[in-house]
């Protein structure tokens, strides 16, 4: 009888990172259906196009480092990085651009850096930051959502596919049927005030600009499920939606000066996505609890100041990625206070 | 289970205590129920029981009882060694079998010195002594009379209950520890609901030694029953308090469990009696309430029998020394489902593979699981850094971040990040979902920094005595400043007139000058030296007339130095401060053979004339030690080594250290001695010294010689042109024999001029070399004369050369013949034997050559271990051996000679 030989705990928790990624997957599905809503069948062939190259570019790396293929494929990360960035492209992205945009993610971004655990920036980020600064005209693609008289959205699977890969036939005129964010169209204003923008745009309905605000609905509600279900805590989600909702109070402004509501900015644009499923990445970003607080908090200042003073119309990706780059250093200065210390550790120890 | 616990809260009416809540913790799979629904049963006496010395934490106890003696139960059978300690007392009666290693329970599986002691059966007490009023007794008397009756902490640490009653500080408040938060274990509760009363007594006795105002008994709230019993048997006593706090592993932890109660923390590197607590397990306050009440000594333990290849769980009060396979049959245990058996609860526990381990002190559980209950682990996936085991851990420690660090062994972040404040409850390593090993890691990297603080330590001691030594060797050397300025002076002027000889011979090799033109050359150079010395020597000792013999010793000495000095400026490795002292030390040697030398010199010289054989013990005395000294340094060259490695060899090496240093010193003291006896001989050194040279030449020239002889014949037989080659060996052969006759005229000079009958003995040796090496000469230019002439070539050169050779060998045979005249009793007897008798010849000519070869091989060996500076030990072997072997040649020869 060969009784068996192992250490303490002999117990194990049901925890997985598979369960963990599945359950994020799965938190994602209300965004991603009111997106496909509003947008058209773009996303999800978006969705389905980024999770085949996410998956054969882990593969073949894996392969060429040399490690079991089918044990890092099937633990979902790379699923979750193809997600992440398929819902963040415009809904009919050209197949070319998602290609560079998720290889280089996965193999750029995450495993030349040694893979899972290793990676210091949000893979998906990386890869959305590269497409945004190489091909911006494409980026800022964006579709009407659906219910706008003046545009027709693209709803149709065959128009919507045919547009991203046009091997499949003619697709529309992307360039002609595309339109500003909400986002764009308020931090491109300087002539009106809120109130005659949201009366002449039809795009702007409703808080946060029609479509986007259910969007962002269906994102915080996935998000409050992944807290429920305790994937990660509140920390740093909320600390980004307060530093947003802080700064846009303090700097709304009075007409056409306006950067707009804190509503505005709390249901527009990827602010939900990104605060619950993409500065929550865990790898990349701060590891104590009061580090992530600070990490968002860090964030939602940043998204801000893109948003009302930078060039771009979103700042998710560029503050994650800048978030990024500061989480060890929040590490080493929010150690939490280890029972029987009087106060917690900061910074590096001393060395002799 | 929140429901009857309220009921039962009410029903014994006590006001709830507050509790603080758990910094984190987590929630396993309680499996509890599966071994409560028995009461506690008694286990069988087994036939054999084996007792471990050691089953707590401290000092082993020892042994007081012999193989073949027979004990009652509950007599003591080893004693306690030291504070820290408890005896062990026989757990039934029976007679020792046994006292030897026995495998133990133990993470590592390890064996230790056990007691075994087989059964009879009869179950027979030995005399108890209860304290009759524990009030009464003296309470340092009490703590003693619990410390031997062996109970150590029953919850897991086993450490000594009569240490934490002897606390520096006060104690206000007794924390009974009945938490019992590790799942599957029972013994804790099935304890408190059967025994309140024993628990309660106990701490009540607890409480008078500590002093303590009140107590506090922590039950978590998964434990109703227990819960009910411990009120009702507080109840009336308002310094006792049952506090329920929700369920939670690990609230049993001892620091845990005071912030529960309490809500203070146990400052960290702290004990709990620093905050005026004392935590004492349950079962510990019933072994105690024993011990006071009843006199009995801890000989057994309730023990929860639990997992799934388990029919029958329960608890079972099984006697100290029971083997764990024989516990699992009394619970009816499934050989073919055990897969695992843990030995303790399944989040702090250890896996035996050995059933015959025994029951200890510290055994509250064993779970026999099947491979479904305790699944092998899951392959490791990355760490991505989730923070999950930051939430559960109670200590607040970054799980993640260490790990992060532990893999790294980046030990100053580790610390930093407070590793040590870890209590390795396995809490992170349950919660992770990458199935990380985290507690693994946080063991591994403690016993590394552990380890290096060990080595940093060690590492400071050494570093404080090699600056002592330094300092020691400083003054030292200060002390020997005055004599080292005069010792430079002279040593100084012999240099120079070193190098002016060693100019002249090595300008004479290059330029290849006319060799007689060099040896002259070399003579002057040689009374060149002569004279520069000789005002200095004549400065420090007018009186004394030995200059040569005192220029001999002096060069012997310097040469030495010089060596030393040189081997250490070439490798530029080593400790120049020793070396130079080194250095000093050889030059006081110098000066005190000088001293005694001069003291010698006032007795008649003859006293040398007797000593060409102790001259040779000398010289052996010297390289022994030289070797000694080598065999010094390197030893302490390791025993640095080691220090700074900190091996645990150091003691050792010490020792070989010391051992040498009293060798080399007892061998400096001989040489001393020796050659203060035999300064006259030594003279014969200094002529020797230069017939070296001279020979070196002489065989080098001759090397040249048979190398173009080669070279001719070679050519010869190719039939290719020979005139070039022939005027070469002509020249070499000229050379070789000019060399030939310096030399002899070099050696046969110093013995007339000394006149000593020392001398004859020494000059003889060397014609007799001489004598070997030209009859060799003759023999091999025979054999190629023998091979030319069977080729049929030109036999008329070779001719010659034999020719040649042979007057040579005749020469050098009559030479010596002349030479060891006037050292033999019979001069003219010896000639003619050597003349008249060819035959006895031959053997006298193969023992001598024989003897030149042992000698060669004796001075190569000396020159390599001289010049290696790595190990020498294979060299000085190698020495030693072509010593023994020169040594047996010389007496060879020296007997045929007689």
């Amino acid at each position: 009888m060969a009784l068996v030989r192992q250490t303490s705990p002999h117990a194990r928790g049901p925890n997985s990172t598979q369960q963990v990624m599945k359950l994020v997957l799965l938190a994602a599905v209300p965004g991603l259906a009111v997106q496909t809503v509003f947008f058209g069948w773009g996303t999800l062939i978006n969705v389905v196009w980024c999770v085949m190259i996410a998956l054969a570019s882990e593969a073949l790396i894996l392969k060429i480092r040399k490690r079991p293929i089918s044990f890092y494929l099937t633990d979902g990360t790379a699923m979750v990085t193809a997600l992440l960035l398929a819902v963040a492209l415009p809904p009919l992205a050209p197949w070319w651009l998602t290609l560079i945009g998720v290889s280089f993610a996965i193999i750029i971004g995450k495993q030349l850096y040694g893979g899972l655990g290793n990676n210091p920036f949000n893979p998906a980020m990386l890869g959305y930051v590269l497409l945004l600064i190489s091909f911006p005209a494409e980026m800022t693609q964006w579709l009407p959502p659906s219910g706008i008289e003046r545009h027709l959205p693209v709803n149709g699977f065959v128009d919507a596919l045919s547009s991203i890969f046009p091997l499949f036939g003619q697709g529309v005129n992307v360039d002609v049927i595309s339109m500003a964010t909400p986002l764009d169209i308020v931090r491109e204003n300087n002539s009106l005030t809120m109130t005659e923008l949201w009366a002449e745009n039809p795009a702007l309905q409703s808080i946060g600009g029609k479509g986007w605000v259910w969007v962002n609905a269906a994102y915080l509600a996935g998000g409050l499920f992944l807290l429920y279900r305790k994937v990660f805590t509140w920390h740093a989600p909320v600390g980004m939606l307060a530093a947003l909702f802080i700064m846009s109070t303090l700097f709304w402004g009075d007409g056409s000066a306006s950067h707009g509501s804190p509503l505005f900015h709390l249901f527009s644009g990827a602010t939900m996505l990104g605060a619950f499923f993409i500065i929550t990445d865990p790898v990349s970003s701060a590891t104590s609890t009061r580090g992530r607080l600070i990490f968002g908090a860090c964030i939602g200042v940043l998204v801000y100041v893109i948003r009302a003073w930078g060039g771009y119309p979103d700042g998710i990706a560029f503050a994650t990625l800048l978030m990024n780059m500061a989480a060890p250093m929040i590490d080493y200065y929010t150690q939490p206070r280890t029972y029987g210390h009087d106060k917690p550790k900061k910074g590096l120890p001393k060395t002799d | 289970m929140n429901l009857p616990l309220k009921d039962i809260t009410e029903t014994v009416q006590q006001a709830p205590h507050k509790t603080w809540p758990l910094t984190g913790g987590v929630h396993p799979e309680e499996n509890k129920h599966q071994s409560t629904s028995k009461p506690i049963s008694k286990a069988s006496i087994p036939a054999k029981l084996v007792l471990p010395l050691s089953q707590h934490a401290g000092a082993p106890a020892e042994a007081i009882v012999e193989v073949g003696d027979r004990v009652l139960k509950g007599q003591m059978v080893a004693k306690a060694i030291g504070f820290v300690s408890v005896p062990v007392h026989a757990p039934t009666s029976g007679v020792v079998t046994a006292i030897d290693d026995h495998s133990i329970p133990h993470p590592s599986g390890m064996n230790d010195t056990c007691i075994t002691i087989e059964t009879d059966g009869k179950d027979e007490w030995c005399e108890l002594k209860p304290v009759e009023d524990y009030l009464a007794v003296e309470p340092s008397e009490l703590v003693e009379h619990i410390r031997q009756s062996g109970i150590a902490g029953m919850g897991g640490a086993g450490f000594p209950t009569a240490v934490k009653l002897s606390p520096r500080s006060t104690i206000d408040t007794l924390i009974l520890n009945g938490t019992e938060c590790e799942p599957y274990i029972t013994a804790d509760d099935m304890l408190m609901r059967e025994r309140a009363d024993e628990i309660i007594s106990g701490a009540a006795i607890l409480m008078h030694l500590l002093k303590a105002k009140q107590c506090l008994i922590g039950i978590e709230d998964n434990k109703p029953e227990a819960v009910a019993a411990m009120k009702q048997a507080t109840a009336g006593n308002p310094s006792m308090t049952v506090a329920v706090f929700p369920t939670k592993y690990p609230s049993g932890g001892e620091k845990q469990l005071i912030q529960i109660l309490t809500g203070q923390e146990v400052p960290s590197g702290k004990l709990p009696s620093d905050l005026g607590i004392a935590v004492q397990n349950v079962g510990t306050a019933a072994a105690v309430h024993q011990a006071v009440n009843h006199g009995k000594p801890l000989i057994s333990r309730v023990t929860t029998l639990t997992g799934d290849a388990l029919g029958d769980k329960k608890n079972l009060e099984a006697l100290l020394g029971t083997s764990v396979g024989e516990l699992l049959k009394e619970a009816d245990v499934n050989g073919r489902q055990l897969n695992t058996l843990v030995m303790g609860g399944p989040m702090m526990g250890f896996t035996l593979d050995d059933m015959t381990v025994p029951v200890v002190k510290t055994t509250n559980c064993l779970i026999a699981g099947s491979s479904q209950e305790f699944p092998s682990s899951i392959p490791e996936q990355a760490c991505i850094r989730c923070g999950m085991c930051a939430e559960v851990c109670p200590s607040s420690l970054l799980p993640q971040q260490l790990y992060w660090h532990a893999k790294a062994e980046n030990f100053d972040q580790l610390k930093h990040h407070n590793l040590f404040d870890c209590i390795e409850c396995g809490a992170c390593s349950f919660v992770c979902p990458s199935s990380i090993p985290l507690v693994q890691y946080y063991r591994a990297s403690k016993g590394a920094i552990r380890t290096q603080e060990a080595k940093n330590a060690k590492a400071e001691r050494s570093k404080v005595r090699y600056e002592t030594r330094q300092a020691r060797l400083e003054q030292e050397q200060a002390e020997k400043e005055a004599k080292r300025k005069a010792n430079a002076k002279k040593a100084a002027a012999l240099k120079a007139a070193r190098e002016n000889k060693d100019d002249t011979s090595s300008t004479a090799a290059t330029a290849e000058v006319d060799p007689v033109k060099a040896a002259i050359e070399r003579a002057k150079a040689k009374k060149a030296a002569g004279g520069a010395s000789a005002p200095t020597k004549a400065a420090l000792s007018s009186e004394q007339k030995e200059l040569k013999i005192q220029l001999s010793l002096a060069n012997a000495q310097l040469k030495k130095t010089q060596r030393a000095l040189a081997q250490v400026e070439k490798s530029g490795e080593g400790d120049t401060a020793k070396l130079k002292s080194d250095v000093e030390m050889l030059q006081a040697q110098a000066d005190k053979l000088q001293k005694e030398f001069d003291k010698a010199s006032a007795a008649p010289a003859p006293e040398a004339a007797a000593k060409p054989a102790v001259s040779a013990d000398l010289k052996k005395l010297k390289v022994e030690s030289a070797m000694a000294k080598a065999a010094l340094k390197k030893a302490e060259r390791a025993l640095a080594t080691a220090l700074e490695e900190g091996s645990s060899e150091t003691d050792a090496l010490k020792q070989a250290v010391e051992e040498q240093r009293i060798k080399a010193e007892e061998l400096a003291k001989k040489l001393e001695a020796t050659s203060a006896e035999q300064t006259p001989a030594a003279p014969a050194q200094k002529p020797s010294a230069d017939d070296k040279k001279l020979k070196v030449e002489n065989a080098m020239a001759k090397a040249a010689l048979k190398k173009a002889e080669r070279a001719l014949a070679k050519a010869q037989e190719e039939g290719s042109d020979t005139a070039e080659l022939q005027k070469t060996v002509d020249e070499c052969r000229i050379k070789a024999e000019q060399m030939a006759a310096q030399l002899a005229a070099v050696s046969s000079e110093p013995a007339p001029a000394k006149a000593a009958p020392s001398k004859p003995a020494v000059d003889d040796k060397k014609l007799k070399v001489e004598n070997a090496m030209a009859k060799a000469a003759l023999k091999k230019a025979e054999r190629a004369l023998a091979k030319a002439q069977e080729e049929g070539a030109d036999t008329a050169e070779l001719q010659k050369t034999v020719d040649e050779c042979r007057t040579k060998a005749e020469q050098m045979a009559n030479q010596l013949a002349a030479a060891s005249a006037p050292a033999s009793e019979k001069p003219a007897a010896e000639k003619p034997v050597t003349e008249a008798k060819p035959a006895a010849d031959d053997q006298l000519k193969k023992l001598k050559i024989e003897n030149a070869m042992a000698k060669a091989a004796m001075k190569k060996a000396q020159r390599a271990v001289d010049n290696a500076d790595g190990d020498t030990s294979a060299l000085e072997t190698a020495l030693a051996e072509a010593k023994t072997k020169a040594e047996a040649a010389e007496k060879a020869l020296a007997e045929h000679l007689a």
